[in-house]
């Protein structure tokens, strides 16, 4: 290595390097079941969206289930775009469907990687 | 930031800082099948991981001369504060056992090291600490390919895939398999993730009785060390 930086651990392992990505969150929420905007594919269909320091190539935007949940809960989805971080209540790739998903909350993390 | 560390790598982006806390590797382990015939592995944390919310379990299955290991009913179990430990599943006995590797990640340090370096944050919150390493980031997908699908008496399986070679070091994030997914009915679509050792390739499958094509879920990797 040339320059930079490295941290080993207490076992002599190298941890990280001068080639090392890390995540970090820049933003995160708790996304509740309630005030979707509506984008008009069924009733009741829609998305919440949040400015997010981030974009598709070096962001990822993840859904993690938190709280009670059973085998009949279904998640939100998420979309990182340029700049905002969206979340729809349902496939947004499928309609056609009319199922809107059931979660109560899910923490929504966008994890900034690059 | 006026004050503090700042390393970047040789790809000019930050890796570490004293102002974000970084995804850090809480605990980690194997896991190998100890319930329900061997169809299922129950893991138990070291010790319980405090965090309000439940850690992110990323997992990777033994390679395989052959075969398919599946990740499938994920269970994170504990409560808010005490998070005790997490299920994987495979999906019948035509598949692998569960036997693997996993890491548990959370966004906090905790002061373990007896030497090395800490970072605090403007606040005074410890975010980085030798002791507990920064887990890091290997690859990411918006969403995977859609390859097949399968129909069975249990439903209609949709196999999808994303590019992935299989290096020993890299983990799945987990936890998003664990919820269902909207589907056409109730119910919803049963997630899981097949490691084909066979073919070389990694699937995402969805099993529901009305099961759509369109399927947007984000795939998170990554490693414990460089």
């Amino acid at each position: 290595m040339a320059f930079g930086l490295r941290t080993y651990g207490a076992d002599g392992a190298l941890q990280i390097n001068e080639n090392s990505f890390t995540m970090r969150v820049v933003f995160t929420t708790v996304v509740d079941n309630s005030g979707w905007t509506a984008d008009g594919a069924f009733s009741g269909s829609g998305y919440k969206q949040w400015a997010a320091d981030g974009k598709a190539g070096n962001a990822t935007a993840c859904l993690i289930p938190i709280g009670s949940f059973n085998e009949n809960t279904t998640q939100y989805e998420a979309e990182m775009l340029d700049g905002v971080v969206r979340v729809y209540n349902y496939n947004r790739g499928f309609p056609a469907g009319k199922v809107l998903a059931n979660a109560t909350s899910m923490r929504l993390l966008v994890v900034r990687f690059s | 930031m006026s004050f503090g560390l700042r390393f970047i790598n040789n790809s000019n982006v930050v890796t570490l800082d004293s102002e974000f806390a970084r995804l850090a590797v809480a605990a980690s382990g194997t896991y190998s099948p100890n319930a329900e015939n061997g169809l299922t592995s129950i893991v138990t944390f070291p010790a319980a991981i405090t965090t309000q919310e439940p850690p992110l379990i990323f997992a990777r299955p033994n390679t395989s001369a052959s075969g398919r290991a599946v990740i499938s009913s994920v269970i994170i179990y504990g409560s808010p504060g005490n998070w005790t430990g997490f299920q994987i599943r495979t999906r019948s006995t035509e598949f692998l056992q569960p036997n693997g590797r996993w890491f548990a990640g959370v966004f906090k340090s905790t002061p373990v090291a007896k030497f090395g370096m800490r970072l605090f944050n403007a606040q005074g919150g410890l975010i980085f600490d030798t002791g507990v390493p920064c887990a890091q980031f290997t690859r990411s997908f918006q969403s995977w390919t859609y390859e097949f699908n399968q129909q069975l008496t249990i439903g209609s399986t949709n196999f999808y895939s994303v590019p992935f070679d299989f290096p020993e070091n890299e983990y799945i994030m987990i936890n998003s398999f664990s919820m269902n997914m909207v589907a056409a009915n109730t119910p919803g679509r049963v997630l899981s993730c097949m490691w084909d050792f066979s073919a070389r390739k990694l699937y995402a499958l969805t099993t529901g009785s009305s099961n759509p094509f369109a399927f947007y879920l984000p795939a998170l990797f990554a490693k414990m060390q460089a």
